[in-house]
């Protein structure tokens, strides 16, 4: 084993806002571009996120830490790669189960959900033959269907 | 059904170069890509690029990749986001799903830049909340600007694991140690440095036993290995940790490239199962070639030159340039290439390399499929 010798920590000037993980000021990066303010909604709570950001995003600032349970044993799941390829991130999003939060923007209103196995797809309101209606098919072909009836 | 002289499929280092070099030799260009960004995994590299002969020293990923950015649009090309390719069909044609429809490109010729997917470590608690893979952590802090975790112990000890390390330290996260299985740092002694000036442990011969938590990951236990990387009783430690990120290595996604019916072989150098090819870029298939992680994992600086050497011959085989201007376009970057891998740590490259060129004659790879489109 070969441990390198502990030192004082030397730390770049950091900033983080105590009531959420965001990096307000970064040493390379600089301050944080100005984003405007979006309200989701997961299970029913209010989420600050900020525009143009994905949903795991403002979940994770939100120290949200359970995105969905397996099939099988139930057990949690939150990020694995963050760039939408592994799908361990997926929710249910304004009805719509198998979101990929890791690539979905926040939208105004978003409706977030844990997702409880595979999913439960929501019925479409007012439209009975949109091509999401129905149960899951593991199909992303019904997410227009849905998102669209969502407004 | 749309038709286009080069289809580029992947617009991060390798493809934005591909399409930008096709380009310049006269090709209309489509640049397919799901995200809805080009530039892949550049805007998370905020460190700066080096090599001492490549021509991107000095530079950090995220000013490269706006520069590249800039030059495919002035060059012309189609850049199609929000654009996945599914399929890969007989005459050279492309299947790509929108939000909310699908339809079909025809190409004169492919270039397959789709890139490389993280590793995943099996060890018991590896799937609780708060085990990601290390670009997963980067790009949560370094895109969306977002600590995944508070305390990271992070697994890997190449460059991806030390960088993103520091860059972890940057964002403001504590990093409680860094692991790696093997007996030395894996990655470039400067990167290595910058972690042992900032005080942060690097366990060497040690691997990760457990993570527990009540349904989140809370402590890590990481274990010494003996000279078979079995763990050893009784070495055992114990981190307090929100976060295990796992830089351990990458695997080449090359879907697309099974889809054509490309010859594979498995490289462990490169990565695992990658397309043979040859130093055109050019696959079993006639058209279709193949740039950056998915031909190999390496760097984003290779993946670029990789990618020009791509674009350019792909030109060539869609009928917009001769062989002779191709090969002249080429030199460049073979030679930046060549001196990317030169030393001892382009030397698994080089070997990958080489054993994909010498393809079945040579024991290590192992040919699989051989059909085509």
């Amino acid at each position: 084993m070969v441990s390198w010798a502990q030192r004082e920590p030397v730390r770049p000037h950091i900033v983080v806002t105590a009531v959420t993980r965001r990096i307000v000021d970064h040493p390379v990066l600089g301050p944080a571009p100005a984003r405007a303010p979006v309200t989701i909604f997961m299970g029913g709570t209010p989420v600050a996120a900020l525009e143009g950001e994905p949903i795991a995003a403002a979940l994770a600032a939100a120290g949200v830490r359970v995105f969905r349970r397996t099939s099988k044993r139930r057990e949690p799941r939150q990020i694995f790669c963050g760039i939408g390829r592994c799908t361990d991130c997926v929710m249910v999003v304004d009805g719509q189960p198998n979101v990929r939060t890791c690539v979905t923007p926040v939208r105004e209103g978003m409706r977030v959900e844990v997702q409880d196995g595979r999913g439960v797809w929501e019925r479409a309101r007012g439209d009975s033959s949109a091509p999401g209606d129905g149960p899951a098919t593991g199909s992303g072909d019904g997410a227009a269907g849905v998102r669209g009836g969502d407004g | 059904m749309r038709r286009i002289d080069v289809a580029v499929v992947g617009a991060g280092p390798a493809g934005l170069c591909a399409a930008a070099e096709a380009a310049r030799h006269g090709c209309e260009v489509a640049l397919l890509d799901e995200n809805a960004k080009a530039g892949g995994q550049l805007f998370k590299q905020i460190h700066k690029f080096f090599g001492s002969r490549a021509h991107h020293a000095g530079r950090r990923g995220i000013d490269i990749g706006a520069e590249l950015l800039d030059e495919v649009a002035g060059l012309g090309v189609h850049v199609c986001l929000g654009a996945a390719v599914w399929g890969l069909y007989e005459g050279k044609t492309l299947a790509v799903a929108e939000s909310d429809h699908s339809w079909r490109l025809a190409a004169g010729a492919i270039v397959l830049a789709t890139g490389a997917t993280e590793n995943g470590l099996s060890f018991p608690g590896w799937t609780l909340p708060g085990v990601m893979g290390a670009g997963c952590a980067q790009t949560m802090i370094n895109v969306h600007r977002v600590l995944p975790g508070r305390r990271v112990l992070m697994v890997g000890s190449g460059n991806v694991g030390l960088i993103v390390a520091y860059q972890l330290l940057q964002a403001g996260a504590e990093v409680a140690a860094v692991v790696d299985v093997l007996p030395r740092v894996g990655g470039y002694p400067v990167h290595a440095a910058k972690i042992a000036r900032a005080g942060v442990p690097v366990l060497t011969g040690h691997t990760v036993k457990a993570v527990a938590g009540d349904g989140v990951a809370e402590e890590a236990t990481v274990w010494a290995v003996d000279e078979h990387f079995h763990g050893v009783p009784g070495s055992e430690q114990a981190f307090r940790v929100d976060t295990v990120a796992l830089a351990v290595g990458l695997s080449p996604m090359a879907e697309l490239a099974w889809l054509a019916g490309c010859r594979m072989g498995y490289v462990p150098e490169l990565g695992g199962h990658v397309p043979v090819h040859d130093g055109r870029m050019t696959t079993s298939v006639p058209g279709v070639f193949v740039a950056g992680d998915v031909s190999g994992v390496e760097e984003a600086s290779s993946a670029m030159e990789e990618g020009r050497l791509a674009g350019g011959w792909a030109a060539a085989a869609a009928g917009k340039t001769t062989t002779e201007r191709a090969a002249e376009a080429a030199e460049p970057h073979v030679a930046a290439l060549d001196g990317l891998r030169s030393g001892p740590y382009g030397a698994h490259v080089r070997r990958g390399k080489q054993a994909l060129a010498d393809g079945a004659a040579t024991a290590q790879v192992q040919v699989l499929g051989g059909g085509g489109v």
